[in-house]
């Protein structure tokens, strides 16, 4: 049924589709052909198509509106931003769906000031109602990003709750209350609110976890460590907010002074996730804080020498593993595994790197946006140099067909089957018109139309009759022959009004006969006409072709190297990434690895020092 | 895409003071002066491409649309000029959505000599009740010397709760 609200952008401004003129019926096939690239994300294509448009009148500054989406789906950022100052200088009247999609695009990149301009040319009634609450949603988080507290909060309010759109709109609201926004909302009750009307889709519980993590640690940074463990405790933990909230809520339980509590989040933590997530570290580092706490200092000292082995270890790891870097095999069996074949900024991508020892080492540089975006553009520009590679072989080899196409053209001679034709064709035609003025005749005719059985049993009866005459005549016979002149002419008789009988019967089947071969005539002239025009048309194959194709492929070639450069650059610029990460991470190590160390330090020395208090070591032994 | 907006926002919210954003590396204007000169590379290729295969004078381009979609959904199409060139499609569901969102699909572009064809199109899918349904189409289209569009058009009957199949042709 939400269809039914969607009403065709396409034909927004025309009151009906019949009223449409043919030019007008082809601009909306164009138009609808290049939503469905946009919307099948074939945006090379659908760029394609707008690149066609420019100039043309009809298209006016929807093309613009156009231009800019794709450009910014395409990851041209710059170039979309001069298009859309353009927009917005010279005005102009654009169907609600493309101001809707250059919003989306804006939003995705912060730019709240101009999604909120695109949002206010958007008609809601005319577009789906799923885009109507992402509209709804993008208005009211822009409002926020751009201080307007109170316009997001009437936004949300129409918003129906049940929708995840509503959930993120929420989300958003409550970050903006944590930081700085005093509009005076109980910020318990927008929690509850934000997180029970949730629909239960696994996006939706990752998003519940989400703003119960948020909630844990704001109440946890004021003090309020009841209400902390409150949310922290229903983050799920099978979420990507699992670790976060189990390191958090060991910490919310020591504060509390519940230290035996503390220990089984951290445990679960260790055990479930990644060493070297810092969270992971953070807890590693934390449990034998928590035994010192408890006054369990053997157990601490214990602890601390267990994790400063594991620490060891892991250094050892990242120093083997750091040697896999340099071969970028990491890369490339990330980019085996991508499925879509489309470059550009909303290609959907597998942001998983097949697991081993480097990626597992590299998780949390592959979380880092920037490194994903410098993955992506790697990944834009092989698909690049890739295609310009193909392109080139297609155009070699359209090279060749043109020259074929040329060659065959200029050799082929059609003309003596032309002639041909026309000759076969006059001649039907007299034929024809000689047998039409026939069947005109044949009404006056009595004997016209006899078999050749007819014709030979005629002239046997005229010649028979003709003898008996001549018999006559000599009179010599012994018997009478008139008896049998007569009876021959008899028979004549019978036979001429037998054909006279058949004659209309005859007359009509020839008249079908004819009708038939006039048909025939048109057809085969047409059909000759056709071919002759085919003939003319057929130049246009090859004709002119031979240079386009020339230069196009010239310039696909210098491209080519370029794109191939780029690739490289690209690839040793993520691969100089990841080398630093790795020796950030080994810092990371090591800075626990040193706190490990003067942990122990410090608790074999404060053991020193309450065991010379008790007495039990003289001050004088401790100096041997 | 959601979570992203989201992350934006957390991240935007987060940061204690407003930066500008990052610099442009010099890879990056690298990668984008690739990528606009593909672009531009495109629109050369794509009408190249179209002049070499179909001609103006012979270029027939066969368009598929879906109006609502409500009583019928396409898997497939099957598509016959003169009892020949046979244009075969199978849908994904991410093509169906752009269909009823109001797309068009640009199914084929033909070489018709002049005169007229007879076209002939099936469409397969399924009814609003999920049974598996077939739209059959026949007609005679007429090609001259201009570009020739064909629409091939999916259209909800409300009244007989049922959709049809047209052929149109500019």
């Amino acid at each position: 049924m939400k269809f039914l609200y969607f009403i065709l952008v396409i034909t927004v401004g025309l009151s009906s589709v019949h009223a449409l003129t043919p030019e007008q019926e082809i601009l909306r096939l164009q138009k609808g052909e290049y939503y469905f690239h946009y919307l099948t994300q074939d945006f090379p294509a659908a760029m394609s198509q707008v690149s066609r448009w420019r100039g043309q009148e009809a298209m006016g500054k929807e093309v613009d509106v156009m231009e800019a989406a794709m450009l910014l789906s395409l990851g041209l950022h710059k170039q979309a931003q001069t298009i859309f100052e353009k927009i917005q200088k010279e005005g102009g009247v654009s169907s609600s769906q493309s101001w809707f999609y250059l919003a989306r695009r804006w939003f995705e990149l912060g730019e709240f000031y101009n999604a909120v301009y695109c949002l206010q040319q958007v008609e809601f009634e005319k577009i789906q109602r799923d885009y109507q609450l992402e509209s709804q949603f993008m208005m009211a988080s822009s409002y926020m990003e751009l201080g307007e507290y109170n316009r997001a909060q009437k936004i949300i309010t129409k918003m129906p709750r049940s929708s995840i759109w509503t959930g993120y709109a929420q989300h958003n609201y409550i970050i903006a209350m944590i930081y700085g926004n005093n509009s005076g909302r109980s910020l318990n009750l927008l929690i509850e609110d934000a997180t029970f009307y949730l629909p239960k889709t696994k996006e939706a519980n990752n998003l519940r976890d989400r703003i119960n993590l948020i909630s844990g640690i704001h109440y946890l940074g004021l003090g309020k460590n009841r209400s902390a463990n409150k949310y922290l405790k229903s983050v799920s933990l099978q979420g990507p907010y699992t670790p976060a909230a189990l390191l958090q809520y060991g910490w919310a339980k020591v504060e509390q002074g519940e230290y035996e509590q503390a220990l089984q989040p951290w445990r679960e933590l260790q055990t479930r996730f990644n060493r070297f997530e810092p969270d992971v570290m953070e807890s590693m580092l934390g449990v034998p804080r928590l035994f010192e706490l408890m006054g369990a200092y053997t157990q601490a000292i214990k602890s601390y020498e267990s994790i400063e082995k594991r620490l060891l270890a892991m250094t050892e790891f990242v120093n083997a593993t750091q040697q896999k870097l340099n071969s970028a095999s990491w890369l490339d069996s990330w980019l085996a595994v991508q499925t879509d074949t489309r470059w550009g900024w909303q290609t959907p991508l597998d942001s998983t790197v097949p697991f081993d020892d480097v990626s597992g080492l590299l998780q949390l540089l592959l979380a880092e946006d920037l490194v994903v975006k410098d993955m992506r553009e790697y990944r834009d520009l092989v698909l690049l140099s890739q295609y310009l590679k193909e392109k080139e072989e297609n155009l070699l080899l359209w090279q060749k067909m043109v020259k074929q196409r040329e060659f065959e053209a200029l050799t082929r001679d059609v003309k003596p089957m032309f002639d041909q034709a026309n000759r076969i064709l006059a001649a039907a035609k007299h034929d024809y018109e000689e047998l039409s003025l026939y069947v005109d005749t044949s009404a006056q005719e009595l004997f016209s139309f006899p078999t050749s059985i007819q014709e030979g049993s005629l002239e046997k009866l005229t010649r028979s009759t003709l003898s008996l005459e001549m018999l006559l005549s000599l009179n010599s016979t012994t018997r009478d022959v008139e008896l049998y002149q007569q009876r021959w002419a008899r028979v004549r008789g019978i036979l001429l009004w037998q054909m006279n009988e058949e004659k209309p019967s005859m007359q009509w089947q020839l008249k079908r006969n004819l009708k038939n071969t006039k048909q025939y005539m048109v057809q085969a002239k047409r059909q000759l006409l056709e071919t002759q025009l085919a003939d003319n048309w057929s130049d246009d194959s090859w004709q002119g072709l031979d240079v386009r194709v020339d230069k196009i492929l010239q310039k696909t070639q210098a491209l080519k190297e370029l794109a191939d450069q780029a690739a490289l650059e690209s690839k040793n610029n993520i691969l100089l990434k990841s080398e630093n990460f790795i020796v950030s991470q080994r810092n990371r190590i090591n800075d626990y690895l040193s706190q490990a160390r003067l942990s122990i330090a410090r608790l074999y020395d404060e053991a020193l020092q309450r065991k010379i208090a008790d007495g039990d070591i003289l001050s004088h032994q401790v100096g041997q | 895409m959601r979570f992203l907006s989201s992350v934006i926002i957390l991240l935007v919210a987060m940061s204690t003071n407003a930066e500008s954003p990052p610099a442009v590396s010099k890879v990056s204007e690298k990668a984008i002066t690739v990528k606009e000169s593909v672009l531009q590379l495109n629109k050369d290729l794509y009408q190249l491409e179209e002049d070499l295969l179909s001609p103006a004078t012979t270029k027939a381009s066969v368009f598929l649309s879906l109006t609502y979609g409500e009583f019928f959904e396409p898997y497939s199409i099957n598509v016959l000029v003169d009892d020949k060139q046979p244009i075969q499609y199978l849908y994904t569901k991410r093509q169906v959505d752009a269909l009823r969102q109001g797309a068009i699909q640009p199914l084929k572009d033909l070489n018709l000599g002049p005169g007229k064809h007879q076209i002939k199109a099936i469409a397969k899918g399924v009814d609003k009740n999920g049974k598996a349904r077939e739209l059959v189409v026949e007609k005679e289209i007429e090609k001259h010397d201009q570009p020739l569009y064909i629409e091939l058009k999916i259209q909800d009957k409300k009244e007989i709760q049922s959709a049809e199949l047209l052929i149109s042709q500019w």
